[in-house]
């Protein structure tokens, strides 16, 4: 059973998991963080998370293949997964939607921004 | 500053710079026009910007300091403070130190020595009352009028795949305002064994009345799939204005000032439309909006129209194969829309090189002044739009040729009026178009360049021999040779930042060229021919073998068919031609290209004559096969740099055809003949 | 878990139950991670690019983009065959660029578990297995998985 909201913050940068994840963590989010889309897909594995953050390029596992896998598991068919995107190229978008994401970001973002779009797509 | 935030600060400085070049533009504009109001607004929008990312990024000096010389601005915008000269100079003071702290933030160089002082004098004039502004009452900017719009929300079936919830939405929607009449529609719910629980078959219509402009109520809908269905229609107030809402919206929309920068020239590149940007003054209602758009995104757009028109092409000839005799009107009306599309696409990139103009303004006011020369600094054509790319790179250049002129070619009051001539020297600048090409021309009736002192630099250089007979022109033409100008004596004052050199492998690295006129006593002439746009070149296409290659038509001089015996084989091997006495080495494109089945007789083939900087060569190819606009694409972006070869483009048939790079091309040929005929420095081929 | 325990499991992780699509050449088959796999295309126009090693063909026009293509029979140094209608291009995405495979003839694309995938083979110190990501066994046929970053680089040497 969840009874607080969790996070998942994904990328490979450790600080810039660690802004998004202190923002998150500002407005009672638990934290889950992954440094790649494997490490995150195995914590996000089997259980509840109220949203996903993750960056594009990382390595090991990218986070386009990292949303197809979450949307491929049961508990994570509804879950809101943002892009973290440096480019604003609408390809990029489109190949993240195409893959199941919610929305996304465009670096660089401030805190209330994030925190404004994460309001946006979490109930 | 740990290294991941250095990529926010980067955004940051490259904003910045944007707002410094808007700051210099309005200040030097502030003591002589009618408009101080509009003009200060601009320099507390870009100030006001600074503050508040330096901010948000930790960067603690710039917002200090911008925090300071907004209240300053602040006061003046209140009419608290009068605009006089020395406040000016304090203001362009507070940009150059603010230059000078984001330039310490992004190469870690020391804070700017005028920092105390400058800032000292903002705290002083800002203490002086500050009871007085403690209690301002600016208007609120949200008084807009409350609208009602009738809205349709239909979530697509895959709504929830997203991760996205209508919920959300119509939660959102209750935010901006009073929500009534919400209607539920039901109808598109299939019987229920048909029906998968995870898809959304429910669509919303409603009514909201809300302070909010369509556009902001179409911002809450963030995220929602292409398929989803969503319909924003204003009810009239008035039966007879209906046109209330867009007015308030472009109001609002200018308050929030983030869609209009006052800057047109977006982040990393681009654009904009109007020309009234640099000098920002307000043209009253002629004043046209300006939109920032990435230039990722515009690239790919103008790509697309590239794309486009290559299409239309191959529609033409298809059309020709099939029914030789007759006209298609659609398909020439088609092409005709096609090709307008292009050419405006294409001048969105442009930006009017007014903001270069506006720098070289700053620095001819700064350095008269140290130099105690009285110089008028005169502008024209400065709304001639260049490619954006071409501006930044064209701009610095600029601006140290301008300040030679005032250093090395105006002279003293003094000698000038021993000379007969005005006190007061002049130094201008004219940018204008001319066939394809934009030409930016910078002159000053100084003292002229002096042949005798070039021609026994260049001797000592080594540059010339001591015999050598050179023309006037030819002796100036000196000038940007790459031993010569850096080593001239580097005067401490305008601390020339760079050679004449420089400035010409800039200017040829765009596609462009650079010459200089002078004469003794009556001032220099300098001319820089820039290509209008970098995303399509002027191309001959040469046939070689069973290939088609492009050659940047700027570069080729002529072509003919070589007659019997006027190739000339020298002993190393190499082959020769004269043209016109000139001996020009023959560059046998099939073999430097290894391509196949080529001519490689050169009578049976033709000689292209082409150009690189001073050195001409002859290109053997099979044929001509005309000449094409050519939409450039980098070889680099799916694949690497190749040496040669500039680019690819797409021909009318559909295939790709590579661009030949003329100056690349040179060092493909065996080191021998490189050696004896084909020296050149080498060069960096992109 | 110990830092070799985690790489060990997200190695793992990024491979498991991957779809992998099968392709010949020379009665050989491979597999490419089928998350690649952007589309397979006919042979079309492609246009050489001077002085690039035998295995880069050129580069070929994929809806206004300029593709390289590399030629995988040259690429493995095997016996070249002449292309035919029948000859396919497997465009695939290799970090942010796109590259066309020219290869004999596409098989299928194939489930393979965690289990059916083994290391490559070790052959010493003198063979090239750096491009091989691992082999998959499905029955009786053996896969060799590639690794494209190995395979395909451009980067002038």
């Amino acid at each position: 059973m969840q009874t607080t909201k969790a996070a998942l913050v994904v990328d490979d940068s450790r600080s810039m998991r660690r802004m998004v994840s202190a923002a998150l963590a500002e407005s009672g989010f638990d934290i889950i963080e992954g440094a790649n889309g494997a490490e995150a897909l195995h914590k996000a594995a089997g259980r509840a998370v109220s949203i996903v953050i993750t960056d594009f390029n990382m390595p090991v596992m990218n986070g386009l293949s990292l949303i197809r896998e979450l949307r491929a598991l049961p508990e994570h068919r509804f879950t809101p997964i943002l892009m973290l995107t440096t480019e604003s190229k609408d390809s990029m978008k489109a190949a993240g939607r195409a893959a199941g994401a919610t929305g996304w970001i465009t670096k660089p973002f401030k805190p209330q921004q994030l925190i404004q779009v994460v309001n946006k797509v979490v109930g | 500053m740990n290294n991941d935030m250095q990529e926010f600060v980067e955004v940051f400085l490259e904003e910045a710079s944007e707002h410094l070049e808007c700051m210099e533009g309005a200040l030097l504009e502030l003591e002589t026009t009618s408009d101080q109001p509009e003009l200060l607004n601009t320099v507390f929008r870009a100030v006001h910007s600074i503050k508040g990312t330096s901010a948000t990024l930790g960067v603690r000096s710039v917002a200090e300091f911008t925090h300071e010389f907004e209240s300053l601005l602040d006061r003046m915008r209140d009419g608290q403070l009068h605009v006089t000269p020395e406040l000016t100079e304090l203001l362009l003071e507070s940009v150059d130190v603010l230059t000078g702290l984001l330039d310490a933030t992004a190469s870690g160089s020391p804070e700017p020595v005028a920092l105390d002082k400058v800032l000292a004098q903002l705290r002083t004039l800002n203490k002086a009352d500050s009871d007085l502004s403690a209690q301002d009452n600016r208007s609120d900017i949200n008084d807009s009028p409350q609208s009602t719009f009738r809205i349709t929300f239909r979530p697509s079936r895959d709504f929830f795949h997203f991760g996205l919830s209508p919920l959300l939405y119509l939660r959102d929607l209750a935010e901006l305002g009073t929500v009534e009449d919400v209607c539920l529609d039901s109808s598109a719910l299939p019987p229920i064994e048909q029906m998968s629980p995870e898809s959304c078959y429910l669509a919303w219509a409603l009514r909201l009345t809300t302070h909010r402009t369509k556009e902001q109520i179409l911002e809450s809908f963030l995220f929602v799939d292409d398929a989803t269905f969503i319909e924003i229609v204003p009810e009239p107030k008035d039966s007879d204005q209906p046109d209330v809402v867009e007015d308030s919206h472009s109001n609002a929309v200018k308050e929030s000032g983030k869609l209009l920068a006052c800057n047109a020239s977006a982040n990393g590149s681009v654009v904009s439309d109007d020309s009234s940007r640099a000098k920002a003054t307000p043209r009253g209602a002629g004043n046209r909006e300006s939109v920032r758009v990435n230039g990722e995104r515009l690239d790919d757009m103008i790509n697309q129209i590239g794309e486009l028109v290559i299409g239309i092409s191959m529609v033409e000839a298809e059309w020709q194969s099939l029914s030789p005799d007759v006209e298609s009107s659609a398909i020439v009306q088609l092409s005709k829309i096609v090709r307008d599309l292009q050419e405006q696409s294409l001048s969105m990139r442009m930006v009017p090189i007014a903001a270069t103009f506006q720098k070289m303004n700053r620095s001819v006011r700064d350095l008269s002044g140290r130099l105690s020369k009285q110089v008028r600094f005169e502008v024209s054509g400065e709304e001639t739009e260049l490619d954006k790319t071409v501006v930044d790179q064209i701009g610095d250049p600029l601006v140290h040729m301008i300040r030679n002129s005032v250093d090395h070619g105006i002279e003293s009051p003094e000698e000038r009026i021993a000379a007969g001539k005005a006190a007061e020297g002049c130094v201008s600048v004219r940018a204008y178009h001319q066939g394809g090409n934009i030409y930016i021309e910078m002159q000053d009736d100084g003292k002229g360049l002096n042949p005798d002192s070039i021609r026994r630099k260049a001797v000592d250089r080594g540059l010339i021999s001591a015999d050598a007979k050179l023309t006037e022109q030819e002796i100036y033409d000196l000038v940007f040779e790459a031993g010569l100008s850096t080593a001239q004596q580097v005067s401490d004052v305008s601390g020339r930042g760079v050679g004449m050199d420089v400035v010409r492998r800039n200017v040829e690295d765009l596609k462009g060229s650079v010459s200089i006129a002078s004469t003794p006593g009556q001032g220099t002439t300098v001319t820089v021919r820039l290509p209008l746009t970098l995303a399509i070149l002027d191309g001959l296409l040469l046939s070689l073998g069973s290939e088609v290659y492009v050659a940047p038509l700027l570069s080729v001089v002529e072509s003919f068919r070589p007659q019997p015996g006027e190739v000339k084989r020298l002993a190393n091997d190499m082959e020769v031609v004269q043209v016109r006495g000139e001996v020009v080495p023959v560059l046998p494109l099939h073999s430097v290209l290894n391509v196949e089945g080529a001519v490689t007789d050169p009578y049976e083939g033709l000689l292209v004559i082409v150009e690189d900087h001073d050195t001409k060569f002859a290109l053997l190819v099979d044929d001509l096969l005309g000449q094409q606009q050519a939409v450039i694409k980098n070889l680099e972006s799916n694949f690497r740099k190749v040496p040669g070869i500039a680019g690819a483009t797409i021909l009318g048939d559909g295939r790709v055809a590579l661009i030949l790079d003329v100056v690349g091309l040179r060092h493909l040929v065996p080191s021998q003949a490189s050696r004896t005929t084909l020296t050149g420095e080498l060069h960096d081929c992109s | 878990m110990t830092a070799v325990d985690d790489i060990a499991q997200l190695t793992e992780l990024s491979t498991d139950g991957n779809q992998f699509l099968t392709f010949t050449l020379q009665e050989e088959e491979f597999g490419i991670e089928i998350l690649r796999v952007q589309e397979i295309k006919g042979l079309a126009r492609i246009t050489p690019i001077p002085n690039m090693p035998n295995y880069i063909r050129g580069v070929m026009n994929l809806r206004g983009t300029v593709v390289p293509i590399v030629d995988l029979r040259a690429r493995f140094s095997m016996p070249e065959a002449s292309y035919n209608q029948f000859t396919v291009i497997i465009v695939v995405t290799i970090g942010e660029k796109v590259t066309g495979l020219v290869v004999d003839a596409v098989s299928d694309v194939l489930n393979v578990s965690d289990e059916n995938i083994e290391p490559p083979p070790d052959m010493g110190s003198g063979s090239d297995t750096a491009f091989m990501a691992g082999i998959a066994k499905s029955g009786e046929r053996l896969i060799t998985l590639l690794n494209m970053e190995e395979l395909v680089s451009f980067d002038p040497s």
